[in-house]
């Protein structure tokens, strides 16, 4: 019966895509709404909708059942350098990801038989550069699949055949050492990434490209030009960028994005006199021109690399309000009033911190602020953040935001540098940093269930190694989350009692997604250990250095 | 005349088995061209050239990749380990995914105090 009215719920699209003059693959065409109100099936971009939410409402596996889940298939994406970060994207039966190396495939969702893949030649300066070779996701739309790649580009390929149709470089990265590891965002017509840099002595910026042609309609600038700002020529090497994926408002027709924190990461004091806007801030900007129409600085003056690049723009309404709620690496979530950028609520996510001693919940005032200076300077949390750049996810049903966090310090050592720019940028850290247990306590991480909006908490379970995967929630009741050991888990959302768990074999750093084929739920799992962040924690747990890499997509569906 | 060649050619044969040993698949497997190990411009026990050099590790994150001051991470440990200077030279500059390759980014002269350093931490016992 699912699979008749899913026949009839095809033939209507195609009907309507003639009606449209466009043809089924490019059903995303300007105006159409496949983005907008996506089918519960269907896992079509990064956060899985607009609103950043991460949750599916299927509930075919749900808390009763989900003790009889199996794998089901299993794909290899045979590149496993820096392990699987990123998050499959499913439409209309089949999922797209991205490995290692920018290597695309297309497969049956219901089996894992490949469809097509797509493995780009990218330049040899990929092999000098930080930022690598992990990609977080792709973007489907115009029947197209988008990602940029490591060496700067944006390629877009034919979603049916995996050909390529477009692809232009965006950056130069064999001059600016920048590059794309995040998963555009599609909005109408637009093609919305944005570059890293905030390691680099190079102005980062996110750009709006045309989907028909890859030619650039629009590029924001993060570095202002503004001497109050930054102090004498800093700007020219203020870093900033925006490396993850935004969300969207259709409505207000604002896309909200995060932007990285300013190079370099750590001042000696006179690095970079002013407020380095717009540096780890919150962008409100207008899709159809990259016009900015609100902002707002998280962390004035970033001395932390808490970098606000990362942390999803979750879009939540509450009490008549319209809000975004936005979490830097410091620990901290910033919710505002999306209409107008006015916060609304500050509150920590993290129990360790020293770095500020507090953050006036109706101002957003950092107050006590302890920067690192010349020499070394005990910090919490660490620089790879309260959390990461994995996101949590929102269940509508439970009103919950389920989050990971670190509880981790840090020494660090700062040093004046000079950007070095010929040939190419070098890395423009002005310092270094080395992992602490927090004073009295050993480090750790953990999951929450937590009220998005007032910080409140229902559950809490705590990791040894502080989990860096991404999480999912379902209409079944479930929670889904893969831990650095290897063991993807799936939790009751109302208590935090697990309820299933099974072993990759290797950690988990990328997305858990789940979508459904000819009436039957999946849940598919990335996993593979690696990303940059892990090179830092054996310097508290030792065991970590032999955990092993790995990247595979695991996918399971009840017996 | 062919041990000229005999570190140069270790090196390279290190660098492969350093990458099939990370289980690396690179991205169609493409390569800068091979760097060639110079001599060093300076006696490398020098310590001005070793602090030189330990700055230098910091600053290109290295707390990331080999933990601070070389101690314990998930690319290799340096501290204790001995290494010959040529074959230093060569993996600092042309890498190894995901170690990326600084012969365009640092001249020879600023990879040689970075061999230095990790020279230096030969000796270390922690």
């Amino acid at each position: 019966m699912r699979a008749k009215h899913r026949w009839v719920g095809t033939l209507g699209i195609v009907v309507l895509a003639l009606m449209q003059g466009v043809s089924p693959g490019a059903a995303q065409a300007p105006g159409s709404t496949r983005l907008q109100n996506v089918d519960p099936n269907d896992w079509p971009m990064y956060h899985r909708t607009y609103d950043a939410w991460r949750y599916s409402p299927l509930a075919q596996i749900n808390k009763t059942n989900v003790k009889d889940l199996a794998v089901a298939w299993v794909h290899q994406p045979g590149a496993i350098v820096q392990g699987l970060e990123s998050t499959p994207v499913v439409l209309d039966g089949v999922l797209y990801y991205i490995g290692s190396g920018n290597r695309v495939f297309a497969l049956d969702g219901a089996t894992g038989k490949e469809i097509w893949h797509y493995y780009p030649k990218l330049d040899p300066i990929v092999n000098t550069l930080f930022f690598q070779p992990y990609n977080r996701g792709v973007a489907l739309g115009h029947g197209k699949v988008f990602f940029g790649t490591l060496d700067g580009r944006v390629i877009a390929l034919d979603m049916k055949t995996g050909k390529e149709a477009w692809a232009v470089q965006v950056v130069d990265t064999k001059k600016c050492s920048c590059n794309f590891t995040g998963a555009p965002l599609v909005v109408k017509d637009k093609v919305i990434l944005g570059q890293t840099a905030g390691e680099y002595p190079t102005q980062g910026k996110i750009f709006g490209l045309k989907a028909a042609s890859g030619e650039k309609a629009w590029e924001f600038n993060t570095i202002k030009n503004d001497p109050k700002s930054w102090g004498g020529d800093s700007g020219k090497f203020g870093g900033g960028g925006g490396w993850m994926t935004g969300s969207y408002d259709p409505d207000l027709n604002l896309v909200f994005w995060g932007t990285a924190n300013p190079a370099p990461d750590y001042d000696w004091g006179e690095a970079r006199p002013g407020d380095n806007l717009y540096t780890s801030s919150v962008l409100a900007l207008d899709p159809d021109t990259g016009q900015l129409k609100w902002h707002y600085q998280e962390i004035p003056h970033d001395d932390w690399d808490y970098d606000s690049g990362l942390g999803e723009s979750l879009l939540l309404e509450r009490d008549g309000k319209t809000l975004v709620v936005h979490q830097n690496k410091s620990g901290f979530v910033f919710v505002y009033d999306r209409t107008n950028g006015k916060i609304q609520n500050v509150w920590p996510m993290n129990h360790v911190y020293n770095w500020v001693q507090r953050i006036d919940p109706k101002t957003g005032e950092l107050i006590g602020r302890n920067p690192p200076r010349l020499g070394k300077t005990f910090i919490c949390p660490w620089i790879a953040g309260g959390r990461s750049w994995n996101s949590g996810s929102y269940n509508p049903k439970t009103r919950l935001w389920y989050n990971t966090a670190m509880e981790v310090c840090e020494e660090v050592t700062v040093e004046k540098q000079t950007p070095v720019l010929e040939p190419a940028a070098g890395l423009f850290f002005g310092g270094d940093q080395v992992a602490k247990h927090p004073p009295g306590g050993e480090a750790y991480g953990h999951l929450d269930a937590r009220d998005p909006v007032t910080g409140e908490r229902k559950w809490t379970i705590n990791f040894k190694h502080p989990p860096i995967g991404s999480v999912l929630s379902t209409g079944g009741g479930l929670v889904v989350h893969g831990d650095v050991e290897g063991v993807v888990h799936a939790y009751d959302g109302d208590t935090g009692e697990e309820l299933w768990h099974f072993r990759t074999g290797s950690g988990h750093r990328g997305g858990p997604i789940s979508y459904s084929v000819n009436g039957k739920q999946y849940i598919a799992v990335p996993s593979g250990l690696g990303s940059l962040v892990l090179g830092l924690y054996p310097a508290l747990w030792p065991e970590v250095t032999d955990f092993p890499a790995g990247g595979a997509l695991f996918v399971f569906a009840l017996k | 005349m062919w041990r000229r060649y005999l570190p140069v050619l270790m090196a390279g044969v290190m660098t492969v088995m350093m990458a099939v040993g990370h289980g690396s698949v690179f991205a169609q497997g493409m390569r800068p061209p091979p760097p060639v190990a110079t001599t060093p411009p300076f006696d490398l026990k020098d310590p001005d050239v070793i602090a030189a050099g330990s700055s230098l590790f910091r600053r290109t994150c290295t707390g990331y990749c080999h933990g601070s001051e070389g101690r314990l991470s998930r690319a290799p440990a340096l501290r204790g380990r001995e290494f010959e200077p040529s074959y230093l030279f060569l993996r600092i500059s042309s890498g190894s995914p995901p170690m990326p390759a600084y012969q365009t980014v640092l001249p020879p002269e600023e990879i040689w105090k970075l061999v230095a350093y990790i020279m230096s931490l030969h000796d270390v016992r922690d």
